[in-house]
C-alpha cells in the first residue's frame, strides 16, 4: 500500500544529485524558548548511487567502520544514534545526513538509492535503510569520522517502509505497506530468507529479544506478531480496540468499543518487576506458607523484569448508526471520550495481551493540545521513560513507560520543529533526538528537562510556499478554524490516505476517501458529487467539522498540498494474471463504462441500491480507482471489508462482474490491486 | 460509572446537603474562539487555542505494601445526630472529623458499589444503610492524616446515624500535605489502594478488570483501586486550588467548606494521576503517583491561604 506521500513541489532534487543543500552547523548547548534550528554554509555532495551499480556489491562491513558501535535501538527510525553520531533520513533530500551527536554539527550527507524512510544502525558499522522511489534497502557502512560508504542494495519487489534488526542482528525484518507484508533478509547478503503476509497497512517494527517481531499497522486497531522462527504458521493480530471508562464518560461511552489508527510506530521497554521479598507469589498476593517465595531457598529462578511493547496510537469512535448513538463526524461529543483521543497501547509482550484496556475520560473543556499524530516513539531505558514524537502539535512527549496508559502519565513536552517523525535515544550524552521531516530539522533534547542543546537545518526551506502553509493547515491538531475538537485533516487522512474508517454522519455512514494521488481529474468532489471545486469541497467540510473556516489564502495553500500529494507504488507486477484481468476489466466486465480509463471516473452518481424508504438519494459518486488495494473498505458506506468480498457480490452492482467465472474475478483482483 | 451524590461537613460546622455531582460542576464550557479575519498563518502562537494542554509531571513511585491497612476499629463511633438549622442546612456533629455521609437514600457506599442516591431523608419512616467518611484534624501532619470509615444505619425518623462498623488507619503522605495512602488489609487475592486528597473538581478511574473502582468527591476525595495479581488500576485527579485552600485550613483548625458548586476546571489545579499494576510473575504492584506542578501548590500549602 501507499506509504508516505512525495511532495511534488518541496522536492528538492532527484536521484543522482542533491543540490542546494544546506551544510553543518554546531547550535549551542542549551535551553532555548522555540526550536528555531540553526542552518549552516553550503557544502557538496556526493553523487547518489544508482541501484544498479549497488546490486552485485558485498554487503559485509568494512574495516574502516566505525565498530564497534553502539546504536541507540535495532528498530528502525528516521533518526538514529551511532556512537558519537546522528544519522537522520532525509526523506526529501534522498541522503543519509550525520551529525556530531555533541553538537550537532552537520558532518556529511550522503545520497542513498532513494527516498530513505527508515533506518536502523547495526553494532558491526553498518547502516540499513529502507527506501522507496525506488523501493528498495540499502546497506551502508559509517567510520568513525562520519563517513558513509555505500556497501550494497537490493531492490525490492514491495513498497518498503520499516525496518528492524534481530536480536543477533543477522536478520532484518522489513514492513512493506504495498502487498502489506513483512519480509525477513539475511542481513549479510540481503537475500530473502521469508515473507510473511500482514493485515493492511503495516508500519513500525521491531523484535524483541525472543526473536518475536512486532507491526503496527496505520489502520486496523491491531500489532500483527510472529516469531522469526515459524514465519509460516502464525500471524496473530493483536486487537488493541479499548472502551472508556469514566464517570464522565457517559454510559454510551462506556460501552463503546473504540477502534484505534495512526499505528506508525511502536518500541518495548523492560521494567524491574516489584520485589518483596515476604510476599508469596500466588494470584492475589494472599499468604500462603506452600507459595513460593521470591529468594527463598529452592524457589524456581523468577524473572526479574517485565517487557511491555508500547504502541502510540489514536483512538477513535467513528460513530454508530445506532438510534441512541450521536453522529460523531459532525459533532465533538459533548461528553466523555472525544472521538479522537490519544492512547499509548501498552502490550505484555510474553503474551500479546493488552494492558491498556479502557481509557481514562480526557479533560472535558474545548479543544486541547493532544497528541493525535504519533509518529515515533522511543524509551529511555535508565529512567523508564517513553519519548513520543508528534506531528500535529510539534512537540515530544516524556510518558512513563511503567503506566498502563502511558499517555495519561506525562513528564515532560517540548516543541521541535515542524513535523516531527524519528526520534532516537543518545544515552551516552542524556538526550532524545528528534528528526522533523517536514522541517527538515534534527534537534537534541535534555532527558533530564526536555531543554534544547541544539538544533540543525539540513535544508533549506521556503516556510511561504503555498504547499508549505497548506501542510500546516492539514497536519495542525490543534486549529479551531479547521474543527472544534482538535482533529485535523490528517487524522482522518495519515499522510493523505485514509483511516480505514466508516464515520457515522447525519446522511449516513461514509467511508473515508484516500486523497493522496487521487484528487486531480475528478471533480467534482464528495459522494454526492455536489462540490465543483476542491476549495468548497474543503470549506464544506471544515463547515461541518465545526471549524471557524479558512481565509481564502489558507485554502488556496491546502489546495496547492492536496494536490501535491501522491503515493508511490511498488515496483512488483503480477504482469500476465494482471493483463488478462485488465482485459476483463474492460470488456466483459464492463467496468471502464463508469471507471473510465481503468483508475478514472465518469463524473456521474449512480443508485446501486434499491431506493432508500426514508427518500434519501442513493446515488453516489463513482469513484476513482487508483490506488483501490490501498482504500479498503469499500462503497460509500464501507460494506465491503475487501475488493474479494465486493467482486463476489452478486448484489454490488459492479458491471457485469456477477456474471464472470471464479478465476475471472480473481484476475480481475490482481488487475485491479496494480492500479 | 456515576458519578455519587453525597452531602459535605465539616466537623463542628454544618452539614450542607449538596447532591450536585462534581460532573456537573465541570460540564463542559462554550469554548469561544474569534474567527481569525484575514489570518493567513497557522503558527500556533497566534493561534486561538483556549483548551487545556496536560501539565508536565513529576514521577513518584510508591512501595504499594509498605502503606499501612485500613483496619477494623476496636471502638464504634457514637450515634450522632442531625440537626437541620435555621436556614435548611442540615448540621452533623463530629468531633474533631470532617468527612462525607454518604448513602441515605437507597444505596450503600462500599468499594464495590457506588450510591446513585443520596439524602437524609429525615422525618421519613424507616431507616436507611449509609457510610461516613473523615479525616481527624488531630495529628493531621505533612506526613499522615487519620482517616475514619463508619458504616451503620441512619434513622430517618430520629434523624441520626448509628454506626455499627468501622475501620480506621493513619494514611501516609505520597506527597506531603496533599496526597496520602493507604491499603486493604489484605486476606484474599483482592486488594485495594485507598487515595486521600482535596475535593477533586473532575476525576476519571479505570477500574480493575474484576473488581472496579470506588471513588467520591465530596468534602474531600476518597478513593479506593481494587486490584489482583495480573491486573491494573489508574485514576486522574484535577484538584482546584480554591479545595487545596479549604484542605489547608481544615488542617489548621478551620471549618470553612469548600462550596463545590463554584470549584470550576478553568482555575488554576493540581492534577494527578495513580498508577498500579501487578505484574503475574512480581510479588507487588507496580505503583505510581504523578503530580503537577508541585513546587507551585507546596508554595499555596505554606501560604495556608484560606478562599
Amino acid at each position: 500500500m501507499m506509504h508516505r506521500h512525495t511532495r511534488r513541489s518541496l522536492s528538492f532534487g532527484a536521484v543522482g544529485a542533491i543540490l542546494g543543500l544546506v551544510a553543518a552547523c554546531s547550535g549551542t548547548p542549551g535551553p532555548a524558548p522555540t526550536p528555531t534550528p540553526t542552518s549552516s554554509p553550503r557544502v557538496a555532495l556526493a553523487a547518489a548511487p544508482s541501484l544498479a551499480a549497488l546490486l552485485s556489491a558485498s554487503c559485509a562491513a568494512t574495516e574502516s567502520a566505525a565498530a564497534p558501535m553502539r546504536p541507540s535501538s535495532r528498530g528502525g527510525s528516521s533518526v538514529a544514534v551511532a556512537s558519537n553520531h546522528v544519522i537522520a533520513a532525509d526523506f526529501e533530500g534522498r541522503a543519509l545526513d550525520v551529525l556530531d551527536a555533541q553538537t550537532g554539527a552537520r558532518k556529511i550527507s550522503t545520497p542513498v538509492v532513494g527516498r530513505p524512510r527508515q533506518l536502523v544502525a547495526l553494532s558491526d558499522g553498518r547502516v540499513a535503510v529502507t527506501t522507496e522511489d525506488p523501493p528498495a534497502i540499502e546497506l551502508l557502512a559509517l567510520a568513525s569520522d562520519g563517513a558513509l560508504t555505500p556497501l550494497c542494495a537490493r531492490g525490492i519487489p514491495e513498497l518498503p517502509w520499516g525496518i528492524a534488526a534481530s536480536p543477533d542482528e543477522r536478520e532484518l525484518v522489513l514492513t512493506t505497506t504495498w502487498p502489506a507484508r513483512a519480509v525477513v533478509l539475511d542481513s549479510a547478503s540481503l537475500e530473502r530468507r521469508a515473507v510473511v503476509p500482514l493485515a493492511r497497512a503495516p508500519r513500525g517494527v521491531i523484535v524483541d529479544e525472543k526473536r518475536v517481531v512486532v507491526v503496527t499497522h496505520l489502520v486496523g486497531s491491531r500489532l500483527s506478531r510472529f516469531s522469526l522462527d515459524d514465519t509460516d504458521t502464525v500471524v496473530y493480530p493483536t486487537e488493541i480496540a479499548t472502551t472508556a471508562a469514566s464517570p464522565f464518560a457517559g454510559t454510551r461511552n462506556v460501552e463503546v468499543v473504540r477502534t484505534a489508527t495512526q499505528g506508525y510506530a511502536l518500541a518495548s521497554v523492560e521494567l524491574p518487576l516489584a520485589t518483596r521479598e515476604e510476599v508469596p507469589l500466588v494470584r492475589g498476593g494472599a499468604p500462603s506458607k506452600a507459595a513460593p517465595t521470591r529468594g527463598a531457598p529452592g524457589a524456581p529462578a523468577l524473572p526479574t523484569v517485565e517487557t511491555r511493547i508500547l504502541a502510540p496510537m489514536v483512538s477513535v469512535d467513528p460513530g454508530s448508526d445506532r438510534p441512541d448513538r450521536r453522529s460523531n463526524y459532525y459533532q465533538a461529543p459533548g461528553d466523555g471520550l472525544p472521538k479522537e483521543t490519544p492512547v499509548v497501547s501498552a502490550i505484555d509482550a510474553s503474551t500479546g495481551g493488552r494492558l491498556t484496556d479502557r481509557l481514562l475520560a480526557t479533560w472535558p473543556i474545548g479543544p486541547s493540545r493532544e497528541c493525535l499524530l504519533p509518529r515515533a516513539i522511543a524509551v529511555d531505558e535508565v529512567s523508564d521513560t517513553a519519548w513520543v514524537a508528534c506531528d500535529g502539535i510539534d512537540e515530544v512527549l516524556a510518558l512513563d513507560a511503567g503506566a498502563t496508559e502511558p499517555s495519561r502519565a506525562q513528564l515532560l513536552r517540548a516543541a521541535v520543529p515542524e513535523g516531527p517523525t524519528g526520534v532516537a535515544i543518545d544515552a551516552v550524552r542524556g538526550r532524545v533526538i528528534v528528526f522533523s521531516e517536514a522541517a527538515r530539522a534534527v534537534t537534541a533534547l535534555s532527558l533530564e528537562e526536555g531543554t534544547r542543546q541544539w538544533s540543525t537545518q539540513l535544508a533549506e526551506l521556503d516556510l511561504e510556499s503555498p504547499v508549505s502553509l497548506g501542510r500546516k493547515i492539514f497536519t495542525r491538531t490543534d486549529n479551531p478554524r479547521v474543527a472544534r475538537d482538535s482533529v485535523a485533516c490528517a487524522s482522518c487522512h495519515p499522510d493523505g490516505l485514509d483511516d480505514g474508517l466508516t464515520w457515522t454522519t447525519p446522511e449516513g455512514p461514509r467511508q473515508t476517501p484516500m486523497l493522496a494521488g487521487r484528487l486531480r481529474g475528478t471533480a467534482p468532489y464528495g459522494w454526492a458529487r455536489d462540490k465543483p471545486t476542491l476549495a468548497g469541497y474543503i470549506e464544506s467540510t471544515v463547515e461541518r467539522l465545526g471549524g471557524t473556516g479558512l481565509s481564502p489564502h489558507e485554502l488556496e495553500g491546502l489546495v496547492a498540498y492536496l494536490e501535491s500529494l501522491d503515493a508511490a507504488r511498488p515496483s512488483a507486477s503480477r504482469e500476465g494474471v494482471a493483463e488478462r484481468g485488465r482485459a476483463i476489466f474492460f470488456g466483459q466486465g464492463a467496468c471502464a463504462g463508469c471507471h473510465a480509463g481503468g483508475e478514472g471516473t465518469d463524473a456521474k452518481m449512480h443508485a446501486l441500491d434499491p431506493p432508500r424508504p426514508d427518500g434519501r438519494d442513493s446515488a453516489f459518486d463513482t469513484p476513482s480507482l487508483r490506488f483501490v488495494s490501498q482504500t479498503a473498505p469499500y462503497f460509500h458506506d464501507g460494506r465491503y471489508k475487501n475488493l474479494r468480498a465486493l467482486v463476489n457480490d452478486s448484489r454490488s452492482g459492479m458491471g457485469l462482474v456477477e456474471l464472470l467465472s471464479a478465476a475471472d474475478r480473481d484476475a480481475l483482483i490482481v488487475y485491479l490491486e496494480t492500479l | 460509572m456515576t458519578s455519587p451524590s453525597r452531602f459535605s461537613l465539616v466537623a463542628g460546622a454544618s452539614l450542607f446537603v449538596g447532591c450536585t455531582a462534581a460532573s456537573q460542576d465541570a460540564a463542559p464550557r462554550a469554548v469561544v474562539v474569534e474567527r481569525a479575519a484575514a489570518s493567513t498563518s497557522v503558527d500556533p502562537a497566534r493561534l486561538p487555542v483556549t483548551g487545556h494542554v496536560r501539565p508536565r509531571m513529576k514521577r513518584h513511585a510508591f512501595d504499594f505494601f509498605a502503606l499501612p491497612s485500613l483496619e477494623a476499629a476496636s471502638t464504634l463511633g457514637r450515634s450522632l445526630k442531625v440537626e437541620k438549622t435555621q436556614d435548611e442546612s442540615f448540621v452533623l456533629r463530629v468531633d474533631d472529623t470532617i468527612g462525607t455521609l454518604l448513602g441515605a437514600g437507597d444505596l450503600v457506599a462500599t468499594p464495590e458499589r457506588v450510591p446513585t442516591h443520596a439524602g437524609p431523608e429525615c422525618g421519613q419512616p424507616g431507616p436507611s444503610p449509609v457510610l461516613f467518611e473523615g479525616l481527624r484534624r488531630s495529628g493531621w501532619s505533612n506526613e499522615r492524616v487519620s482517616f475514619v470509615e463508619w458504616s451503620g444505619a441512619f434513622d430517618r425518623v430520629g434523624c441520626a446515624l448509628h454506626p455499627s462498623r468501622a475501620r480506621e488507619v493513619v494514611a501516609e503522605a505520597l506527597l506531603p500535605g496533599l496526597v496520602y495512602a493507604a491499603r486493604s488489609s489484605g486476606g484474599g487475592p483482592r486488594h485495594a489502594l485507598y487515595l486521600l486528597t482535596p475535593q477533586a473538581a473532575w476525576y476519571a478511574a479505570v477500574p480493575s478488570e474484576n473488581h472496579g473502582s470506588y471513588v467520591h468527591a465530596g468534602t474531600f476525595t476518597f478513593a479506593a483501586l481494587a486490584l489482583e495479581m495480573g491486573e491494573s488500576s489508574s485514576i486522574s485527579l484535577s484538584i482546584p486550588v480554591r479545595a487545596l485552600w479549604a484542605w489547608n485550613s481544615w488542617r489548621a483548625g478551620g471549618t470553612e467548606l469548600v462550596d463545590d458548586l463554584k470549584l470550576s476546571l478553568e482555575e488554576e489545579q493540581l492534577e494527578l494521576f495513580v498508577d498500579i499494576s501487578w505484574p503475574t510473575n512480581a510479588t507487588a504492584p507496580r505503583a505510581v503517583l504523578l503530580a503537577s506542578d508541585e513546587p507551585r501548590f507546596a508554595q499555596h500549602r505554606a501560604e495556608e491561604k484560606a478562599p
